[in-house]
């Protein structure tokens, strides 16, 4: 008798996990992907869901892929590695590195041993060929902007390469950072079978499934575990309940709802700095009536971000206007609270505009699957701006559709989306896709803009840096191009063992320290 | 013919006489069913909130005097969202039941009483129809077109086409040789004269039966694509789409997702028990 009253006994977390488990098998089809036995055993592989899959293998094609960290952090390196503690370059491909006074040189020393996947040596050459192969427009790579400045790159020899620079860049080796170093034999099948000189070589990628890298021996710095596989799972309650029965050991970039529940269900959350990640809705300003400032501003009033900072991310977010977080030096003051949530502004704004309840704004917000937090801000944008008598719709699409319609071949009006802030370096969040002068979602590229951008990302002087900077935020500010919503950490849900990843800023991680 | 005391229990209209006899057999049934009726069509007007209306700082309410079944975790009333959601199953189940029975009911009838090539072409293609997966045919529908209630259910009222045809054949088979039809052909009525008004009107029963069970499973599709993504686009509500928010919330707000699932699941029980009944009914009467 008393047994079984002992056996009723269980805890909430015990309760929970059976009330998620049994959902989550309800709602899976079987097809979805997860095992029903446990796949990491002694010895270790790391088997970690994501929300969606990634678009490209091309480590220099792939910055707007939310998962690009997978591939990026695993199979290919850069020459240094921005350490999130000190937000400063560590050395990676690169062994030791001199800038010269002038700034408008930097050399390079590279490190020695270092093989590719296929046995091959790595040497100056591939990082000639890699610098090249970003900064030729046929190409079309998003990261050119972070080599706009380098002017040449030339082998000294087979351990060094010297960079030369039309003007000096102080956040050289944060650029340098997310530039990672491919193998031009493998150009041909780098969409198949990349080939890099990280800890993990390519095994396969099965778009819409899985992901699957091991651990490659010869590394100077080899990883612990024998190989790490990201099964996509787009439902987060599937993922929770993935990471309780163990067919996950760590789940990639959740929000405030898994966190809450991962901690009931005694799950251990892993997180950055709480200002990596910035959310926004990106605007599509060449589109009218987008193309108006007014409607832009109006759309900023009318979005209420503390409240959803505080209820749809339970306040692990910290709501402001402003990309640029104010732990950076070059924050304009006061900035983070413009914009209030103010209906009767963003109406007269909207009438000024021309749209008023009897010729309403007709507008769709896009919104990707598989992140729940971006579908909530559209919405609650909806919502709003419905209530003013505006007609929105929110259409919800899968990720790959989605970068083609935002990204690749723009049509669309609004989306709500996230990006790194780029902490490690003031330019980096004006080199981004998000706002980069050249191409950026946004469309936006005002007069004076570019000048701008790339004479704040030369100035050395720092007080002059700072004062160039925030001109930049005060022209984002009154333009709207986007509107920012919060500054947020990133969250990892991970089993015993994983909270020794290393969650770079710059989309780059360090997978190496896992041991299982 | 000599039971006549049973004829004499029922009612005279047989509308009446249905409902007597449902209260009878399956008062849970109709119970169910009228619920949701009156939630379909009255909702708009008795819901205590807007079906749309956000309200952050109540968000993720549980059942309280002010939102009686909590609130979703937008702080939107979930009362208000399930009327919302009972006048959407509702109209799928109207689009289904339409296409179905219009399109399946005609080829139906025509293939039985005719027989012959049409029927056997009618027969081939409605089997044809039968091997699709419903579901897939519903996703493919909504990805050639665009997401909404109307597509979705455009797909799945196909589905239903066989099920009324293969009846509707059926029936007109059974009755195409019988006395009372040779009868009128023997006064000269032509062919659709004879097929609206003499073989139509029998299969009245057995096409109600099947409308409620293929009306029910459209319910069940309809939340299955909305839980997908794929049926009403927000922010209107729908079964499917606020039981997909609740699950995220599972551990958070559980009473989102029972009583979401409760008023889904009653739905189609009801629905389902209608059916049964109704089928008991029809078969009595031709008895």
């Amino acid at each position: 008798m008393s047994d079984h009253i002992a056996k009723l006994n269980i805890n909430r977390a015990q309760f929970l996990r059976l009330l998620g488990g049994s959902a989550a098998a309800a709602m899976l089809p079987a097809g979805l992907g997860l095992a029903t036995t446990a796949f990491a055993q002694e010895g270790g592989e790391l088997v970690v869901g994501i929300s969606s899959d990634i678009n490209t293998l091309d480590p220099q094609m792939s910055p707007s892929d939310v998962f690009r960290h997978t591939i990026r952090s695993t199979v290919f390196e850069a020459l240094v590695f921005i350490n999130p503690d000190t937000l400063k370059a560590d050395p990676l491909l690169a062994d030791s590195w001199d800038i010269a006074a002038d700034g408008l040189t930097a050399t390079f020393k590279l490190k020695s041993g270092v093989t590719w996947h296929d046995g091959s040596p790595f040497g100056a050459s591939d990082v000639v060929y890699s610098f090249k192969r970003v900064q030729d427009k046929e190409v079309g790579s998003p990261f050119s902007p972070q080599l706009a400045a380098v002017s040449g790159v030339e082998a000294v020899d087979d351990a060094t390469v010297k960079l030369t620079l039309a003007n000096p860049v102080p956040g050289l080796l944060s650029n340098l950072a997310v530039i990672q170093i491919v193998k031009e034999a493998n150009i041909p099948s780098i969409n198949t079978a990349p080939i890099g000189t990280g800890p993990f070589k390519f095994a396969n990628w099965a778009p819409g499934d899985r992901i699957r890298v091991e651990r490659y021996a010869d590394h100077r710095n080899a990883a612990k575990v024998s190989a790490i596989e990201w099964r996509i799972v787009p439902d987060s309650q599937a993922r929770l309940a993935g990471m309780q029965d163990g067919t996950l050991q760590m789940v990639a970039l959740v929000d405030g709802k898994d966190v809450i529940q991962a901690q009931g269900a005694g799950v251990n959350v892993i997180q950055t700095k709480p200002y990596i990640l910035y959310e926004n809705f990106n605007i599509n300003t060449k589109r009218a009536p987008f193309d108006d400032k007014r409607v832009r501003q109006a759309l900023a009033y009318a979005f209420d971000r503390g409240s959803y900072a505080k209820s749809v991310w339970f306040g692990f977010a910290r709501p402001t206007i402003n990309p640029v977080p104010q732990e950076m030096a070059t924050y304009l003051p006061e900035s983070a609270d413009m914009y209030p949530f103010d209906l009767d502004k963003a109406s007269a704004l909207l009438a000024e505009a021309g749209f008023t309840k009897d010729k309403p704004l007709t507008m769709e917000i896009l919104t990707i699957q598989g992140f729940d937090t971006l579908k909530s801000m559209a919405l609650i944008l909806q919502d709003n701006l419905n209530r003013l008598g505006h007609k929105v719709s929110v259409r919800e699409l899968e990720a790959t559709v989605w970068l083609d319609r935002v990204l690749h071949k723009p049509d669309y009006d609004i989306t709500s989306d996230n990006f790194n802030t780029g902490p490690e370096d003031p330019a980096s969040m004006f080199n981004s896709p998000n706002l980069a002068p050249g191409a950026n979602v946004n469309q936006w590229n005002p007069e004076g803009y570019a000048d701008l951008v790339a004479k704040a990302g030369s100035e050395l002087d720092s007080a002059k840096q700072i004062a160039l900077y925030q001109e930049l935020q005060k022209l984002v500010l009154e333009e709207m191009p986007q509107i920012t919503v919060n500054h947020l950490p990133l969250f990892f849900l991970g089993a015993e063992g994983t909270d020794t990843l290393v969650i770079g800023p710059s989309g780059i991680d360090d997978y190496t320290k896992i041991a299982l | 013919m000599t039971d006549v005391p049973a004829e004499k229990r029922r009612p005279s209209h047989p509308v009446l006489g249905i409902f007597s006899f449902l209260a009878r057999r399956s008062p849970l049934a109709l119970g169910l069913v009228s619920i949701f009726v009156l939630a379909a069509i009255l909702g708009p007007f008795i819901a205590p909130y807007s079906m749309t209306d956000t309200n952050l700082a109540m968000s993720l309410q549980g059942p309280s005097a002010q939102h009686w079944l909590g609130t979703d975790p937008l702080g939107r009333d979930v009362l208000s969202r399930l009327l919302g959601a009972s006048r959407v199953a509702a109209q799928a189940f109207l689009i289904v039941v339409v296409i179905g029975g219009v399109v399946g009911t005609t080829l139906g009838t025509i293939a039985g009483s005719r027989g012959g090539f049409i029927d056997l072409v009618v027969s081939r293609v409605t089997e044809i129809l039968q091997g699709f997966p419903t579901i897939l045919v519903a996703i493919v529908i909504v990805a050639l077109l665009n997401p909404s209630l109307t597509n979705a259910m455009i797909a799945v009222g196909l589905a239903a086409i066989p099920d009324f045809a293969r009846v509707a054949r059926s029936v007109a088979i059974q009755l195409r040789d019988r006395e009372f039809i040779e009868a009128a052909r023997g006064l000269g009525a032509s062919e659709t004269r004879i097929l609206f008004g003499e073989i139509m009107p029998n299969m009245v029963g057995p096409l109600i039966v099947i409308a409620s069970f293929d009306g029910a499973q459209a319910v069940l599709w309809e939340a299955s694509l909305s839980f997908l993504g794929m049926g009403v686009q927000p922010p209107a509500p729908s079964f499917g789409s606020m039981l997909r928010e609740a699950q995220n919330y599972l551990a958070i707000q559980p009473s989102l997702a029972i009583i979401v699932g409760l008023a889904v699941s009653g739905f189609i029980l009801g629905l389902n028990l209608l059916g049964d009944a109704l089928g008991d009914y029809f078969g009595e009467a031709r008895r």
